[in-house]
């Protein structure tokens, strides 16, 4: 008789706060006439809490703190998940926690991303338990004092009541919580809201940085309009992740700075002949530069963040030559960065930085001079449209036998498309554009492993031949080289061969109609 | 998730006092542990002052609607689901279930818990019956207590021989040496002759005032906060049953 499907409750904890004519203090003074309430615990101390640049402990609903001596991640419910002694830093990565579950935990949410520090928080808690009459703790109070510091100064927070259930005795705690809605403590439902408040001394609001590009663009909008605001969004991204790169924070920063300018690229040349030619071509030529002077760097990235994935591949007796090939690259990766500091703070670097802007928002500027009165929806239409037709009508003819240029070509028509549908999303449904896009991940994400396989093996295959073969070192290295580029080769015949199913699963009919429904003006507003 | 019953079809071993404590050692080194109380005396949920909800009993168990009778203790990772007056017919029930399957009955009912605990701890009834039967099957491991005398030892072999029965493994066993006075010359002397066997682990527990009082005190030892030697013992032998439940 095997039992499925039932789920246990989890005990809740739910947060009140103080308001002006009800302090939490003294309403769990009046608590103790109907309940027997011991203190059991009191703590201060200072915590310092962390998150990546793009907050994702936050969308996991986490929280990595480190306090005194230690480190510790809880859950937004309150819930601890792991914790362990941990020396302060101004930075972690994943490596920098020693060996443990916790290591691992936060390794699956924040990947190659840095965790910085964000805020102060110092707190006095105390906690009481409540019993009954055999003097069991039926529920858990505490009792919260806080003050948040940051850059942008101090903050002493509302005074907070948290009620925690204590599994199998929800009465007792349904009639605490309804005593403190009766007092007028109000009850905040999640960490959201408190964290919101602790970050309003910081630069930073959570959230404030994310990969999903959105622009808001009204219907009426014209090419000219469309492209200042998608441009001026895509700037601010580049300038956001400037310090980040600058200061090698982590390889993300150089990421997302490099697929902004991509993005610029793109959409630069895929409404060319809507825009001002003369000032297209120069600004083109311009992102053209930041794109190559960029690349180096990521390039060395790419291996560097597959060290792992790269000597699990390999058996121990040639680890040791490819840790001699990272090393080699670790050192090759200083000197790049250097070479893109100085450009990144170079007088031509800012020169594009404000000829762009001001391209972009001036009032004057040819962008809104040229072809003034065309709405920038038609043109997105007819794009997305066209090229979605050549993605398929490429992707159709492509079988197993296809030359590997193929591949590589249609994937760039891909992420033309792909651009072309976020840049433009506000002009659509929404929900049916995230849609289609989850669709389409899938193809890319196939496309896009197919073509960093062969990227890896060539440049990989490159450095073998450049190795000068006498020394031992370069035995070493060329052993483990050779070893890695069949178990690439390997893994790129399973890629090309999961790629049919996968474009049959995009390709589907159903997706085609839903492009056109969704780019077709006159239908629009059906369901 | 492990299950562990504490199990000697003898009574007054220390079967309790082995499984209270060594739930609330497991759930200190921060594994989430539920404790289940078997016995229709309900010792175990006295020392934790638990007392069943009204609604529950013996059909809410069978049937496997028993999740909201689980309840928290004082101690945070450790739950405990409490006994009830009607488990003394237990077994009865058990065997009245479809009859080929009811030696796996309590497997069955404790396996949707995997995803909420990392032990959970059985403390058994002294008996032999298709509820022994049911917890030797269902445990990874049966810790068993055995107080250095020779009557202690024929429980020892009693649960040897169902073990055998039942198609088990003797490995699952997991003896030590319970309740042990060491002015005594016999528990000496029984210690000396079978503590070197494999079943035996190498960790006991003493017998001692702090153990015994435990009824009056209704906590697990060393959670008053003071330097208990009574509670780094069963520390010592949580870690031993770890060790051992690897090695397998
Ligand atoms: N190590 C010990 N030292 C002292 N008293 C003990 C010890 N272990 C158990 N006792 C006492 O012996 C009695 C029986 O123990 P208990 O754990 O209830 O046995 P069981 O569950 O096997 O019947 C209880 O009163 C208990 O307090
Ligand atoms: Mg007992």
């Amino acid at each position: 008789m095997p039992i499925t499907g039932r789920e246990m409750k989890r005990p809740q904890e739910i947060h009140f706060l103080s308001d002006e004519t009800m302090q939490t203090g003294e309403f769990l003074a009046s608590l103790a006439s109907s309940f027997v309430i011991e203190e059991t615990d009191r703590r201060t101390g200072r915590k310092r809490y962390y998150d990546t640049f793009d907050w994702r402990l936050f969308r996991a609903e986490c929280l990595f703190t480190f306090e005194e001596q230690g480190v510790e991640l809880s859950r937004f419910n309150g819930l601890p998940v792991a914790a362990i002694p941990a020396g302060r830093r101004e930075q972690y990565f994943w490596w920098d926690i020693r060996e443990s579950e916790l290591r691992e935990k936060i390794k699956a949410i924040i990947e190659m991303r840095a965790m910085l520090p964000l805020l102060w928080l110092d707190y006095d808690r105390k906690t009481f338990r409540v019993l009954n009459k055999d003097r069991k703790t039926v529920a858990r109070i505490v009792l919260c004092n806080e003050q948040t510091s940051a850059e942008g100064g101090q903050l002493v927070l509302p005074e907070r009541l948290s009620l925690r259930e204590i599994r199998g005795y929800g009465t007792v705690f349904a009639k605490l919580c309804k005593s403190c809605r009766s007092a007028g403590l109000r009850p905040v439902d999640t960490m959201h809201e408190l964290l919101a408040q602790a970050f309003s001394v910081s630069t930073r609001k959570p959230l404030d940085y994310g990969a999903k590009f959105r622009v808001e663009l009204p219907d009426s909008s014209t090419v000219g309009e469309a492209v200042a605001k998608i441009c001026l969004a895509l700037a601010e991204t580049m300038a956001i992740n400037h310090a980040g790169v600058c200061q090698d924070i982590d390889s993300e920063f150089l990421h997302d700075f490099r697929i902004a300018v991509r993005r610029t690229r793109s959409l630069l040349s895929l409404l060319k002949k809507e825009l001002p030619p003369e000032q297209s071509a120069f600004f083109q030529a311009e992102f053209k530069w930041l794109g190559g002077v960029t690349g180096p760097v990521r390039d060395i990235d790419v291996y560097l963040l597959k060290r792992e994935e790269y000597l699990a591949m390999l058996p121990a007796a040639l680890h040791s030559g490819l840790n001699l090939f990272f090393d080699e690259l670790d050192r090759r990766r200083k000197s790049e960065v250097k070479r893109l500091r100085r450009c990144l703070l170079s007088q031509r670097y800012q020169n594009l930085v404000d000829d762009w802007r001001h391209y972009l928002s001036a009032p004057d500027s040819a962008l809104f001079a040229f072809r003034r009165k065309k709405r920038c929806r038609a043109v997105a239409d007819k794009q997305i449209k066209k090229r979605f037709a050549s993605f398929v009508r490429d992707g159709d003819t492509i079988t197993g036998t296809s030359p590997d240029r193929e591949m590589h070509k249609l994937r760039i028509k891909g992420k033309k498309l792909r651009y072309l549908l976020e840049f433009f999303r506000a002009f659509y449904d929404e929900a049916e554009v995230e849609r289609f896009l989850k669709h389409m991940k899938k193809l890319q994400d196939n496309l896009g492993a197919f073509n960093d396989l062969s990227v890896q093996q060539q440049m990989l295959a490159a450095r073998l031949s450049q190795l000068d073969g006498r020394t031992k070192r370069s035995m070493q290295i060329g052993a483990s080289l050779g070893g890695l580029i069949s178990v690439l080769a390997g893994k790129k015949r399973r890629v090309r061969s999961a790629f049919q199913r996968s474009y049959a699963g995009f390709s589907k009919a159903s997706n085609r109609d839903l492009l056109i429904w969704l780019t077709a003006d006159s239908r629009r507003g059906m369901p | 998730m492990k299950i562990i019953a504490v199990y000697s079809s003898k009574g007054g071993v220390g079967k309790t006092a082995s499984a209270v404590n060594l739930a609330y050692t497991a759930a200190r080194t921060g594994k989430q542990v539920l404790l289940c109380d078997m016995d229709s005396q309900g010792a175990a949920s006295f020392y934790y002052r638990i007392k069943p909800k009204k609604k529950f009993n013996r059909s809410c168990l069978l049937s496997g609607d028993f999740y909201q009778f689980i309840r928290g203790t004082d101690y945070d990772g450790l739950d405990l689901l409490p006994a009830h007056f009607s488990f003394r017919n237990l077994d009865i029930a058990l065997k009245e279930a479809q009859k080929e399957k009811s030696r796996k009955l309590l497997a069955d009912l404790l396996l949707p818990l995997k995803s909420e605990y990392d032990f959970i701890v059985l403390d058994c009834p002294p008996n032999l019956t298709v509820l022994s039967e049911n917890i030797i099957l269902a445990a990874d491991s049966i810790v068993t207590p055995v107080v250095p005398t020779t009557l202690s030892l024929l429980a020892l072999e009693q649960l040897l021989k169902l073990l055998k029965k039942l198609d088990c493994r003797k490995e699952k066993i997991l003896a030590f040496f319970s309740m042990v006075e060491r002015r005594k010359a016999l528990h000496l002397a029984v210690m000396e002759k079978y503590g070197k066997y494999r079943i035996f682990m190498k960790s006991s527990i003493p017998y001692t005032a702090e153990i015994e009082k435990m009824g009056l005190h209704r906590r697990p030892v060393g959670s008053g906060g003071n330097q208990s030697p009574a509670a780094h013992a069963y520390d010592l032998l949580w870690q031993e049953i770890g060790q051992r439940m690897s090695e397998k």
